[in-house]
């Protein structure tokens, strides 16, 4: 009995808003804004379109010879063509390639660059080292009794 | 052009025919639309809303098991990402990331602008906003997209005796507000 009066009320509040929702149902369907929603699913789907497309797009003779002639600058880069190619050259390493000679190059200007700025410090090193030589030839002549002295005082903190 | 079935359709766009996919998407962007549109209550975030949904089932669709009906699986996408919108711009809202001319902007591109019962259907908009969201969404899909219960259930996953609850208390509440205002 209360099952079929909340069916009877619901029945009744739809009969008395059916008239006023009618309007809203109306314009849902209508043709009014079909222009619109074909410019939302164009927007939609251009923006699909955007997020599958890649960065960069090559056609694939083109890419093909962008291969062949980045393989061949590099290939030209590596190999000196003027130069004839013989293993009884005796100046093999730094004459056949390129390469070589360049970093031959680069290697003396390196060491070159070094030997300027460690120079102050080398020339340190040099004296501290044959100080310490002369000091060791120095211990080397001394007596035992000398010696013993020596080793004494080291001992009692008296050199330090 | 001859009916197609909404599943021959996602057969054949995920055999790669694009077309296909733009049929779907003509036969339920205003669906989508509308629906968003009465859970959110305005044109540009309803807008933004359908366009979301659309890129999702682009994105989606191989993910459809045939299990269901194909408009079932969309309204599911449809009401869970509005749902979602709603709760980020709640968050928004507590931020006070909106300002007036996002208000205003909103209100310029409207589809209603045009219509001449546009204060009917704004009045019924406003009255739909003091709903709940179950309510709502329920209130939406029973008398505007007249779905059965037994759709509602399987699209937001209640059980049909708690979506006649909340029909029932929508409609008395809409019928109140809407008399109200006369």
């Amino acid at each position: 009995m209360k099952k079929n009066n909340k069916f009877e009320e619901i029945e009744l509040l739809e009969q008395r808003l059916s008239q006023k929702l009618e309007v809203y149902k109306s314009y849902k369907n209508s043709q009014n804004n079909n222009t619109y929603f074909d410019s939302i699913s164009s927007i939609a789907l251009s923006k699909i379109d955007k997020k599958n497309k890649p960065f960069f797009q090559f056609n694939p003779s083109v890419a093909y010879a962008m291969v062949f002639i980045i393989s061949f600058i590099v290939s030209y880069q590596l190999f000196n063509f003027n130069e004839s190619f013989t293993f009884f050259n005796s100046n093999f390493y730094f004459s056949e390639t390129t390469i070589w000679i360049e970093e031959e190059e680069y290697l003396s200007s390196v060491l070159d660059e070094e030997i300027d700025l460690d120079y102050v410090n080398y020339i340190q090193n040099e004296i501290e080292y044959s100080s310490s030589r002369f000091i060791i030839n120095d211990i080397n002549q001394l007596s035992d009794r000398e010696l013993d002295e020596v080793y004494e005082n080291i001992k009692n903190k008296k050199i330090f | 052009m001859d009916f197609v079935e909404d599943k021959d359709l996602v057969k054949e766009f995920l055999n790669g025919n694009e077309i296909a996919f733009r049929t779907i998407v003509d036969r339920y962007s205003k669906k989508i639309y509308w629906h968003a549109r009465g859970m959110l209550n305005n044109h540009f975030d309803a807008d933004e809303v359908t366009q979301e949904v659309i890129i999702v089932l682009y994105k989606k669709l191989h993910t459809f098991n045939f299990n269901s009906a194909l408009y079932t699986w969309i309204y599911r996408i449809t009401s869970t990402r509005t749902l979602n919108f709603i709760r980020k711009k709640k968050i928004k809202e507590l931020f006070s990331i909106f300002d007036e001319k996002y208000d205003n902007l909103k209100s310029e591109s409207d589809i209603l602008n045009n219509f001449e019962h546009k204060d009917e259907i704004e009045r019924i908009e406003k009255a739909l906003q003091k709903l709940p969201i179950k309510q709502r969404e329920v209130f939406i899909m029973k008398s505007f997209e007249e779905m059965s219960y037994k759709e509602i259930s399987e699209i937001t996953g209640k059980s049909v005796g708690g979506l006649k609850a909340n029909y029932f208390h929508a409609l008395k509440k809409i019928t109140e507000l809407l008399n109200e205002k006369e």
